[in-house]
């Protein structure tokens, strides 16, 4: 008889230990940014992390940052907000510190988890001046009072309450900090494919939950939305197809790869809405650090 | 996600192949324009490695491949696009017959751009972008929504730097494989 009540005692401690791990609050509190934001420095962040490629549906020309183009994937269609500083629709109504625990933190100004559609992993690392930087662009940018473009999240992952155990078994920062030992250019290409480009939300696999499969980094995968594939771009595949610093470096500015072929599918909206937009010495940095045996 | 794949999958595998049994008569034009298309991309292979800088800038060689460009897109190309002709080769989608005015603009805006570069060959020197409104695409920086609502023409693209014409053309290319091309590797 006792031991029914120690395992009953067991099976409420483990319940009740589970919706704490469920309902808690998951946003690590940040102390409040103070700092002036250059705007110049700002939109360049933001073409180098998506922002305006993802944020923007180019086909519609309904504004920029005004909201995306619909996302279709094994989980329902998402399309990225309209995060113009409408009141009514988008970021109006937010502090510079909502907006930080959005980016860095994937959780919205009234608590609730992003669906990783959202890439915020990647933008974990974001400065405190990163942060202010972005945030500068906005007033820049026409406000478009519209409404978000539909998504339709297909059903059980339409429940939300779902994300805050996925952001915590799932939702670690993807690291991109600096390698000692490394050059600075390996560094800064470090830094911008996997943190603001965050090319591994393609080019890795994820498993059956939607998170990245950390073993097969880069290794490509053909369940895309939409049905597009994504190939591996791991050093050793990369160098396997001829790849070279000069030629990786002209891909990302223009598309055509070393054939004379023009990238198309999804890479064609990262390249024209966001790494057109970088220096030629980024771009370099990028495909050093890609073609860097690891 | 197997599962998930083989569902999506298998409805596309049957649909292509009833279509190939449905446009018999279409291998020709299929055929023809992946020629169409693998000449294009030897021009620009040629184009590239001269604007990269690994190969000596050459006026005559430009205006050469631009024109062959030039000569085969615009009604070449539409005409190689007779409706649902689709073939397991082939890595066209059906969105080009559903929306085929923005497909006939690709077309025609490359026929444009080729022949802007044509003429464009003798200016060398490149331009020059920045400014936070061009990052944001507020101005008519290259491939954004303010580009894409100003009309090319011959003449306006006969005056700019031949480098900057030949990146509207590859980004007509870009834009046009983003919408209709399948991307199969």
């Amino acid at each position: 008889m006792r031991s029914a009540w120690g395992v009953f005692a067991l099976f409420i401690a483990t319940g009740a230990a589970f919706l704490i791990w469920m309902f808690m609050p998951i946003q690590a509190s940040q102390p409040a940014i103070t700092l002036t934001g250059d705007p110049a420095r700002g939109a360049y962040l933001a073409r180098m992390s998506g922002c305006i490629a993802c944020h923007t549906n180019e086909e519609k020309a309904s504004g920029i940052l005004a909201g995306g183009a619909a996302l279709e994937s094994p989980f329902g269609v998402f399309a990225a907000p309209n995060i113009t500083l409408s009141p009514e629709h988008g970021l109006g109504r937010w502090s510079i510190d909502d907006f930080a625990t959005a980016v860095r933190q994937g959780i919205s100004p009234q608590g609730r988890p992003y669906y990783p559609a959202f890439p915020y992993q990647f933008y974990s690392g974001f400065s405190d001046q990163d942060i202010a930087d972005l945030w500068s662009v906005l007033p820049r940018v026409p406000v478009v009072d519209a409404p978000d473009p539909a998504t339709d999240i297909r059903f059980p992952f339409s429940i939300r309450a779902g994300l805050k155990p996925w952001q915590r078994l799932f939702g670690a920062p993807v690291a991109a900090s600096p390698v000692s030992g490394q050059s600075a250019d390996y560094n800064r290409g470090r830094f911008i494919v996997e943190g603001p480009a965050h090319c591994a939300a393609c080019h890795t696999p994820r498993n059956m939950a939607g998170a990245l499969k950390t073993q097969s980094w880069f290794a490509g995968t053909t369940l895309l939305p939409g049905g597009e594939n994504a190939p591996a771009i791991d050093a050793r595949s990369l160098s396997a197809n001829g790849w070279t610093v000069a030629d990786l470096a002209y891909a990302l500015q223009t598309g055509i790869t070393p054939q004379g072929d023009v990238l198309g599918g999804s890479m064609a909206e990262v390249i024209l809405g966001g790494t057109q937009f970088l220096t030629e010495e980024d771009r370099r940095a990028m495909a050093i650090y890609l073609l860097a045996e690891p | 996600m197997r599962l998930i794949t083989s569902f999506l999958i298998l409805p596309a595998i049957l649909m292509t192949s009833s279509l190939t049994l449905a446009h018999e008569g279409a291998e020709g034009v299929i055929q023809e324009r992946m020629d169409l298309m693998s000449n294009f991309s030897k021009s620009v292979k040629t184009l590239s490695a001269m604007m990269k800088g690994n190969t000596a800038y050459d006026a005559n060689i430009v205006r050469n491949e631009a024109g062959k460009i030039a000569a085969s897109s615009g009604k070449h190309i539409t005409g190689l696009f007779p409706e649902n002709s689709l073939s397991v080769e082939s890595e066209a989608t059906l969105a080009i017959w559903k929306d085929w005015p923005a497909f006939e603009r690709y077309a025609m805006d490359l026929e444009i751009t080729a022949k802007g570069l044509v003429q464009a060959a003798d200016n060398t020197g490149s331009s020059e972008a920045g400014g936070v409104n061009s990052l944001l695409g507020l101005t008519a920086a290259p491939g954004t929504p303010a580009a894409a609502t100003m009309p090319l023409t011959v003449e306006a693209l006969a005056s700019m730097p031949a480098q900057e014409v030949f990146g509207k053309m590859t980004q007509n290319c870009s834009g046009c494989h983003k919408k209709f091309r399948m991307e199969k590797d």
